[in-house]
This record gives structure tokens, sequence and C-alpha cells, in this order.
């Protein structure tokens, strides 16, 4: 072309607009439905962050004058637009302070899940043998243990704290993050180039970090989010049982069961976190979904191509 | 005499299945010394690829059983954990594999995966490594190697692929490199700039070479030795002039009048008649006699030694065969 850009061959070029990194957020901001959930989860994520560490004692004061007091009503200032609780609470504040153990829990037990089974997964499928064979014994075991009812089991013994909460969902959900590492790396070592590391001399660690873990890895968070809107649900569905958290820890869960018993006179006290689980949990789905399609090599060339439309 | 510096002794590779033991290769013996070159000529089954693992110790075992001793350097190789081996991998023996396309890791620069090598077992510098590894990207013909070095795997071809892989094998200067096959997987037109590259980098450094292959001619151009392999057998081995001057196996004669050049129309070709036994039951007599033309009695019930042939190089036939090419 001119020569102001004599300098760049074209191979250099190739490499630098076809960086995945930036190719991935470029098709992000083409894709209106992930990119809906993406926002919508790091909005939260802010919520959680930044906004409700100032909206604890709104989140607990109680005012007996604003019992039910409902939703859509702009007389009270923006905390109860959403309308107040059965003892006068805002609802706003409980539910962005909701939204912070929420996370919290399920954002802890997934990351741990994951972190965990990811490295147990890696090294037992690696070197196989009597260590694979009693990891995946444990797996089974956990998998067919009714986790709800463990959950209930021991957070009814040790009694229900965030730290316990968060212990018991992160148990529950290792085995899967462990079965799909596992199952990725007995793949992805007869692959050549493992062979070919071995043959130069790698260490079995070295071969399992920098060869097989990043190939692993995609799929490892593709499943982490996926979990997280479960883990979600299933913190949700504890706290309704009694044993999740406890005032004044208030989570989704937490505020759809205490509003239950009065869903005839106060709907909005049941369905706004209900509604919060909902939408948490579906963008936490349509993103790993759409994570999943682009960390395949076949699905991301069909995604690549829709949305540039077909050439370059 | 001096030691060789690999010395392969009655080597065995016997894989247990349901249908019984699978001997894969039955007491092989081989010495190469300092930057002599063998090629390993056979079908595919024929226990080439199994007998060039081994020497790195990349046959597990189990499920594998191995017999025999392979000693390189005066070391056994056989036995060791891949800790042991580890000094002798890329440093003493290196290995250029038959898949190209798969041999590189996907998610690295080229440039990053010659020079992890070179840091990690070279104790190179950072930047050291990066130098290293563009030169060693230039002496395997990359064009643009230090631009090239940012690039990924998938962005090469197949041939420039397995000069990389190459370029790898010999980037810690081992005594032997074993290439297996390296250039199955490849375009022809890009086969012979593979073979080239090989023997120039085997001249240069002085390694020896063990190259395995199927094809005649190859085989023929690559290495000054010949050893020709049948049911994880040797049949026939010697200098690669006298074994292609005078073939005293049969199967080395039916290779070759299968073996299309530029002289023979296709219809001249002639196909080895039946295929490889399988290597589950345990043969009496000569591995070859179901598909040989000489066949006896004796061929069946006997299975021959490997002894001096007419022509003086070493043959696993009881007769002593004209060359009927």
């Amino acid at each position: 072309m001119s020569n102001a850009t004599s300098n760049t061959t074209p191979s250099d070029d190739i490499s630098r607009r076809q960086n995945p990194k930036w190719v991935r957020l470029r098709l992000l901001l083409k894709m209106p439905l992930p990119l809906t959930a993406a926002i919508i989860l790091i909005l939260l994520l802010i919520a959680a962050l930044f906004v409700a560490p100032y909206l604890f004692e709104q989140a607990n004061r109680q005012n007996l004058r604003l019992r039910f007091y409902p939703p859509f009503q702009t007389e009270q200032g923006w905390l109860f637009w959403l309308g107040g609780d059965a003892l006068g609470r805002s609802m706003v504040a409980e539910l962005i302070y909701g939204a912070r153990t929420s996370f919290l829990v399920a954002g802890s037990a997934v990351g741990v899940a994951a972190s965990l089974g990811f490295a147990i997964g890696l090294v037992s499928g690696y070197f196989g043998g009597w260590f694979d064979a009693i990891i995946m014994r444990l797996a089974d075991i956990i998998v067919t243990l009714p986790s709800l009812l463990m959950a209930l089991a021991i957070l009814f013994v040790l009694g229900p704290s965030v730290f316990n909460l968060i212990c018991v969902l992160a148990v529950a959900r290792l085995p899967v993050f462990m079965r799909t590492a596992r199952a990725q790396t007995l793949s992805i070592r007869e692959w050549t180039f493992v062979e070919v590391s071995r043959s130069i001399g790698a260490s079995p660690a070295r071969i399992i970090w920098r060869d097989i873990r990043p190939l692993v890895a995609p799929t490892i968070l593709t499943v982490a989010m996926l979990e997280l809107g479960n883990t979600m649900l299933a913190v949700a569905g504890l706290s309704f049982l009694g044993v999740g958290l406890q005032r004044p820890d208030i989570d989704w869960g937490t505020m759809v069961a205490e509003g239950r018993q009065y869903m005839n006179v106060a709907w909005w006290i049941t369905v706004f976190p209900g509604i919060a689980i909902l939408i948490t949990a579906l963008s936490a789905n349509i993103l790993s979904n759409w994570m999943r399609a682009v960390g395949d090599p076949k699905q991301s060339g069909a995604l690549v191509a829709k949305v540039t439309g077909g050439g370059n | 005499m001096v030691t060789p510096l690999l010395d392969i002794r009655d080597f065995s590779v016997t894989f247990p299945s349901l249908g019984g033991d699978i001997r894969a290769v039955r007491g092989i013996n081989l010495q190469l010394g300092e930057g002599e070159s063998v090629a390993v000529l056979g079908e595919s089954g024929s226990g080439k690829s199994v007998t060039s693992r081994a020497i790195l110790g990349l046959i597990d075992v189990p499920p594998a059983r191995l017999e025999g001793s392979i000693l390189f350097d005066g070391v056994e190789v056989l036995g060791r954990s891949d800790k042991e081996l580890a000094a002798i991998r890329g440093r003493g023996v290196s290995m250029v594999f038959q898949d190209a396309l798969d041999g590189l890791n996907p998610v690295y620069t080229v440039g990053d995966q010659i020079s992890e090598l070179l840091r990690v077992r070279a104790h190179m510098s950072r930047k050291t490594a990066k130098a290293e590894a563009i030169s060693l990207m230039q002496q395997v013909g990359i064009p643009a190697a230090a631009q090239r070095a940012k690039d990924y795997p998938h962005q090469f071809s197949g041939g420039m692929r397995q000069r990389i892989c190459i370029a790898m094998a010999v980037a810690l200067k081992p005594k032997l490199l074993i290439a297996d096959e390296p250039t199955t997987a490849l375009d022809v037109t890009v086969q012979a700039e593979i073979l080239q590259l090989i023997a120039r980098l085997q001249r240069e450094a002085n390694m020896a070479l063990i190259f395995v292959t199927h094809d005649l001619g190859v085989a023929h151009n690559i290495a000054e030795n010949l050893m020709v392999m049948y049911a994880g057998v040797v049949m026939e081995f010697g200098p690669t002039n006298a074994v292609f001057g005078a073939p005293a196996h049969p199967y080395t004669q039916a290779l070759m009048r299968s073996h299309p050049s530029e002289a023979t129309h296709w219809s001249d070709l002639q196909p080895i008649a039946g295929s490889p036994p399988d290597k589950t039951e345990r043969l009496a007599g000569c591995p070859f006699s179901p598909r040989c033309p000489h066949s006896t009695d004796r061929c069946t019930k006997e299975e021959p030694a490997l002894r001096r042939g007419p022509a003086g190089h070493q043959v696993r036939c009881h007769f002593d065969l004209d060359a009927q090419i």
C-alpha cells in the first residue's frame, strides 16, 4: 500500500488483527443477547461490590409506618420505589445488599470448587493410577448424595454461617469441575504436542501447567459460569429452608422465604427477589453458552462469519 | 572396541490385549555410532515406531512389557522414570514426530515454545533464548524468522510447522535424532525439502540419525544403513547400497517390485499379496512365509535366524536367493 505502512510485514499485521482477546471482545459487542447478559452481570457486580456497603443500615432499618408499602410510589424517595417489606424495610436496599451476599456466597463457593476441582482433575487425569481411582470414587460418592439433603444435614449440625455455607456448597459442586477437567486432560494428553514436550524432557508438572492447563481452562470457565447460576439458586433454596443466612445477613433466597407468608397482601416482597434470581441465573447461563461457542474453534469461525457478514 | 552411542540388544515389546499378547517388536538388535545413520523401513505395524519411541522411554509401562536392553551412551534407558530420562531426552536423544500438524501447542506462539525449551533446559536468559529461538528458526529455513516467531502454530503451513518441530528437536544439540516418518503428513512437494533439511542438520552437527519410513525412495537417500522390518522382526540389515543393490530377502525384493519410480509404469507394479500377520498369534515359522513366493514347508515350521547372506549383509531367510527385482 503506502510507504507509511511498509515497515509492518503482512504476517505481523495478521497476528495483531487476529489476537483472540480483541476478536472475542469485538464479537461480544456485536451480539445483543450475550452483551446484555454481560452488562447485567457487570452492573449487579458493581452494585454488590460498591453500592451495597453503604446500604447495610437502610436494609435493616425498620419503619413500621411503611409496612407493606406498595412499589412504584415516589413519595418516600428512591429507597422505596420497589416498596417496603413486612417490617417496613426498603426493598431496594435489601435487594442490593442481598445481591452482595448472593454473589459473595455463590462466587466464593464456585471459585473454590472450580480451582480445586480444576487442579485435582488435571493431576488425576494426567497421572491416572490409584490416585485417580480414589478421587473419582470420592466424586461418585458426592454426586450420589442428594446435595440439598447433605447441605441441610451439615448446616444443621455446624450451624448456619456464611463460611459454612460456602464450604458445603463448594464440596457439593466439586465433582462437576473434577470430572470435566479430568475428561479434557485425558484427551489432550494424547495429542502429539504433549508427546513432543515429553520427548524434549519436559517434566510432568511443566506439561500439566504449560501444555494442558491453558486448553482446559476455557471449559472450566464456562462450567463455572453455569454453576454460578445453579449455586445462587442453591443458596436461595437453603436460605428459604432456614439453614442459609440469618439476619442481619440477607440474600435473595431469604427474602423470598420471608415474603411467602404475605403473598396475598404484598406480592412484591417475594416477586422482586425472585426476579433478581431469575435474571442473574439466566444471564450467567446465556454468557456461559456464548463463551462455550467462542471457545470452540469450529463454532467461533461460524460466529465470526455471521457477525462480520461472511468474508474476512 | 569403542562403545556405540546407541546399543539395542534383544529388545522386545509386548502389549497385552483381550485377544492375547500383541508382540509388536521381537528381539531387535541395533548398534549405532556417533554421526552414523540408519533408515528403518517397514509397513505400518512392523514395530518401527514402537522401537523409536522406546529409545526415548515414551512407551508407558505398564501396560506394555519391555524386554532386552537399550543402552544410550552406556546408560540403560529401559525401566527409567520420566525424571531420570529428562537428562537424556532433548539433550541426548530427540525426536521428530509424524504428526507435524499437532506437534505444537496451539495456545503459544512458536517463538515462545522454542525459547521456553531453551530457558528451562539450557538455562538461558529470556533475551538470549529469544535470540537463539529466532536463529534456530532461520537454521531450519523459516523466512522472516524474527516476525514469524510471534505467530501462532495455526498461522503456519504443515511443512513450516514440521520445520519448527525439527528446530525444537535439535535445539539442545542432541547426539541422536530420531525422525519418525517426518514427511508422511506433508505434501509431496514439501517432503524433499524436509529431507534435505534433516540431512543437512545431521551432517553439520554430526548427529546420529534413525530415520523411520515406509518409503523406499526416502530410505535410499537419507541414511548409510538400512534396516528392513516386518511384523516386529528385522528381515534384512546392511549398508543401504548393499541392500538396494542386492536385496537378499524375498520381502525386500517384493517391496522393491511394489515401489513406483519414474521408469516403471503403474501396470508393472506388483503389490505384495496378502496382508501382514496378526501379531497376537505365535507363528511357528518365518512371519513372511504366508505371503512369500518362495515359501516351503521349512519356512512355515522353522523361524530363520538373522545371518550373513550371499551379498555380505544380514538377512533373515533360510535360502540364498538371487536378487530378482
